[in-house]
């Protein structure tokens, strides 16, 4: 047996250089400077939080801070200097140098064929390689301000702004391009301290969620086809109408693993069938459950996520002068759900008059259905599988239970197999235990060191072994169970155990969708009979198309 | 259909068209050399020779998951069309259905292959869906451990039974009859026909000594038919996945088999005939 002390928080700072100094200098800064720091535990000190949560970052003008699009779990305090968000439709691609996640060559990858230990399983070799951060800078790539100011809106952020915070808190891509506009300094945040700071002082945690109200609002009204074509002037009186609604909890799925599904059904609705509408419903973030009331029960006509909006068919009828409109149908969240409540006057307004087309009927549709249609739809809601997006589907009329899948995944990640091929069925359907890489990955929620994030360029959710402390926060809150704890063993076969406690080092462990991998995830690929996909229950209908 | 749906079916389209071009040839080129009294059986064994090769290719395609060579899929698409083309091409070149001498071992080996691969053909598009139907999944390797924590709950039940009602009607029938019923998966056969057997057999015997049973007893007796009626599900998903890999076993040695043979049978041709 050979040991290491036990991984801790912290043993790894965000930023290796941050000395005393600069956190006795950052905490006298105006932003931190009012925060009560007796009001956090012992051990999570608000030093601590800036010691070893965040880093000082120094930009050159024009280099980009952040890139739209990329997943990054930080956000950043403008110190010094002024940064411009690019608002949308942001800078093409090109401009951008959009990073690329490292993947191997194909020599690299069919090294693994005698590397892989067969023998030993979960041989870990830690020799100090410096920790992946949770979110960087985006890599240096300067573009001209000048250039971008005359083509693009953008708003300019000095000293004491603070940006990125609707990435770290929703888990999910940046909105908006970021760019230095003279020389800055900025403190990144990962959202490990982001989290602490909400937690334990009032200010921050109302700043934060203001400005994470305000400029999701902008962001998300400006990308919607409705609104898209409107002047600023008309998008800031939208913007100034609209309610920024949230139902539910963040963390839903604490109490979702406590339930079965068809307790998850006992919600009170945002807004009930037979209701008058009052405004268009769109859906920002999270999920909702549209429900038509049937016999005894409600049926699930469809699910709305992200870009979703609900209600703009009924609005459209009342402004056509038909009497006596009401909802056809309730919706409910689903763990919790980012509501923009638009008013139908703003509609009227500004809306209906431009529309070319009435709005598709998709409800009556819906309803026109055989009941039965909707069985795997009411399941796979019920179990909050519509929560993936690299969900692991088999066919078990196709399947010969060959594990060639497993074996595949085995022999990509260094002879151990990152998933079990069990899991929930419906029908002759299986949702294996293999991470889905969530549109809400709440296993990110309690990562102390920030361990599990996204991948930048690919958005997968990925664990980064050398800083994942086995503390099992990611595998208790993923809802469906698809994390394992592994214990590790060195090259020589023996468990790596804490030299303190003699008890072993577990890590983290779960489906990395074969990001590194050339050529995509193994386990489809290595399928025989096409039983095996990995799909997102939006695309329902593709499943059909596989049998 | 998607873009990839698309590619994938006229990829499998042109396997067949590819399949029928082959034998067209073999067919030709077989028929040509005939009619000027040549030897086309040097034609049609490289031909063959090159088949099956391709064909146990297949194999090594399974062991090289981490790198992108096509989806195993296609690949046993094409196994299985190439398959269907090496019985024609190896009608061609054999001329006989039961050749004389080492020939004789060759061919035997050959009929195997095929035979096998044909029952695994059928055996891979019937038997998943009588497995899906069972609506009880269990791992082929965890089995045994599904069983022995079946055993486990049922001898703490009888030994409970034991205890509370001091009777030794349950812990009798256990030890002398369903212990051996729960050792292990059986009535393998009848369950891979789905007759029904194993379910009557336990239950006749429960349903034998129900007349001694009392209170509580009753209910121990109602947990041993909950675990039987679960272990006909675990005996029927162990005969149907392991005809899934029998076939295997006979297939792919075989194969092997036949390889050495050719190599042997290439030998002798090109030392002694041509």
């Amino acid at each position: 047996m050979s040991s290491i002390p036990r991984p801790q928080r912290w043993d790894r700072p965000f930023d290796e250089n941050m000395g005393d100094e600069d956190v006795a200098r950052l905490l006298a800064f105006p932003a931190f400077a009012d925060i009560d720091a007796a009001r956090f535990p012992d051990q999570i000190p608000l030093d601590g939080i800036v010691h070893n949560d965040s880093r000082l970052l120094h930009f050159s003008p024009g280099e980009v801070v952040v890139r739209e699009g990329d997943y990054g779990n930080s956000a950043f305090l403008v110190l010094d200097g002024t940064v411009s968000v690019v608002l949308a439709p942001g800078l093409p691609a090109s401009m951008l140098g959009r990073s690329s996640s490292r993947k191997r060559g194909f020599a690299s990858a069919f090294s693994q064929l005698w590397r892989n230990r067969n023998d030993v399983s979960e041989v870990r070799v830690y020799d100090g390689r410096s920790q992946a951060s949770a979110g960087q800078g985006a890599g240096g790539t300067v573009v001209d301000i000048a250039a971008v100011k005359q083509s693009n809106s953008t708003v300019q952020l000095g000293t004491g702004r603070i940006f990125g915070e609707i990435a770290a808190l929703a888990r999910g891509p940046r909105t908006a391009t970021v760019i230095a506009d003279s020389s800055a300094t900025l403190l990144e945040i990962r959202w490990q301290g982001l989290r602490e700071l909400r937690r334990f002082d009032v200010g921050w945690r109302e700043r934060i969620d203001r400005t994470y109200r305000a400029n999701a609002l902008k962001v998300h009204l400006g990308e919607d086809p409705l609104f898209a074509g409107l002047p600023a002037e008309a998008l800031e009186k939208v913007a100034a109408a609209t309610l920024f609604e949230t139902y539910g909890s963040l963390d839903w799925n604490v109490q979702f693993k406590r339930k079965s599904g068809s307790e998850s059904r006992d919600v009170t609705p945002i807004v009930a069938e037979g209701d008058y509408p009052d405004g268009l419903l769109m859906i920002r973030g999270g999920f909702a459950r549209v429900t038509r009331h049937i016999g005894n029960g409600e049926r699930s006509l469809t699910y709305l996520s992200a870009g979703s909006s609900f209600g703009l068919d009924e609005l459209y009828r009342v402004w056509r002068g038909e009497s006596d409109i009401t909802l056809r149908a309730s919706i409910a969240p689903l763990g919790y759900v980012d509501v923009l409540r638009v008013p139908y006057y703003i509609l009227v307004e500004h809306v209906f008059p431009n529309l070319k087309e009435p709005p598709q009927d998709n409800l009556h549709e819906a309803y026109e259905r055989p009941l039965t249609d909707d069985s795997l739809m009411e399941w796979a809601i019920d179990e909050r599988f519509i929560n993936g997006t690299r969900t692991m589907m088999i066919d078990l009329d196709r399947c010969v239970r060959c594990d060639d899948c497993v074996r595949a995944c085995a022999s990509t990640h260094g002879g151990n197999p990152r998933f079990v091929r069990q899991g929930k069925q419906h029908d002759h359907w299986m949702v294996t235990n293999a991470c889905m890489h969530c549109i809400d990955p709440v296993c990110m929620i309690g990562c102390p060191t920030g361990a599990i994030h996204r991948d930048q360029a690919t958005g997968m959710v990925v664990i980064n072994d050398e800083t994942c402390i086995g503390c099992q926060t990611c595998a208790n809150s993923c809802p469906y169970d698809n994390i394992r704890m592994v214990e590790v063993r060195n090259p020589l076969g023996d468990i790596i155990a804490d030299s303190a406690t003699g008890r072993p080092i577990i890590k983290a462990s779960k489906c990395d969708f074969c990001y590194e991998q050339p050529g995509g995830p193994a386990c489809v690929r290595a399928c025989p009979h096409d039983a095996l996909s990995r799909i997102s229950f939006a695309e329902l209908a593709k499943l059909t198309e596989l049998r | 259909m998607t873009l990839q749906g698309s590619i994938r079916f006229a990829l499998r389209m042109a396997l067949g068209a590819g399949a029928v071009v082959i034998v067209a040839v073999v067919a030709m080129v077989d028929h040509g050399q005939r009619l000027e009294l040549l030897r086309p059986e040097l034609v049609t064994g490289w031909v063959l020779l090159a088949s099956v090769v391709f064909l146990a290719l297949l194999n090594v395609r399974k062991k090289l998951s981490m790198v992108p060579v096509g989806r195993a899929s296609d690949w046993v698409a094409a196994h299985v069309v190439l398959g269907v083309v090496t019985i024609v091409i190896y009608a061609f070149h054999a001329r006989t259905v039961w050749p004389s001498g080492y020939e004789l071992a060759l061919a035997l080996l050959f009929y195997a292959v095929i035979l096998s691969g044909l029952i695994g053909y059928l055996l891979q598009r019937i038997a998943p869906g009588s497995l899906a139907n069972l609506g009880y999944e269990v791992i082929w390797e965890r089995i045994p451990a599904e069983l022995a924590d079946m055993r486990e709950r049922i001898e703490v039940s009888i030994l409970e039974c034991a205890r509370e009602t001091g009777s030794e009607v349950l812990p009798r029938l256990y030890r002398e009859e369903l212990a051996w019923y729960f050792r292990k998966p059986r009535f393998v056969l009848a369950s891979l026909v789905g007759t029904g057997v194993a379910s009557s057999w336990v239950h006749h015997r429960l349903d034998s000594v129900s007349i001694y049973l009392r209170g509580k007893e009753i209910e121990h007796a109602e947990f041993l038919r909950e675990c039987a009626r679960r272990k006909v599900h675990i005996d029927r998903a162990y005969a149907i996945q392991g005809l899934l890999k029998c076939w295997l076993l006979v297939h792919v040695p075989a194969t092997y088999g036949f390889l050495v043979l050719v190599i042997w049978h290439l030998i002798l041709v090109h030392v002694y005939l041509v």
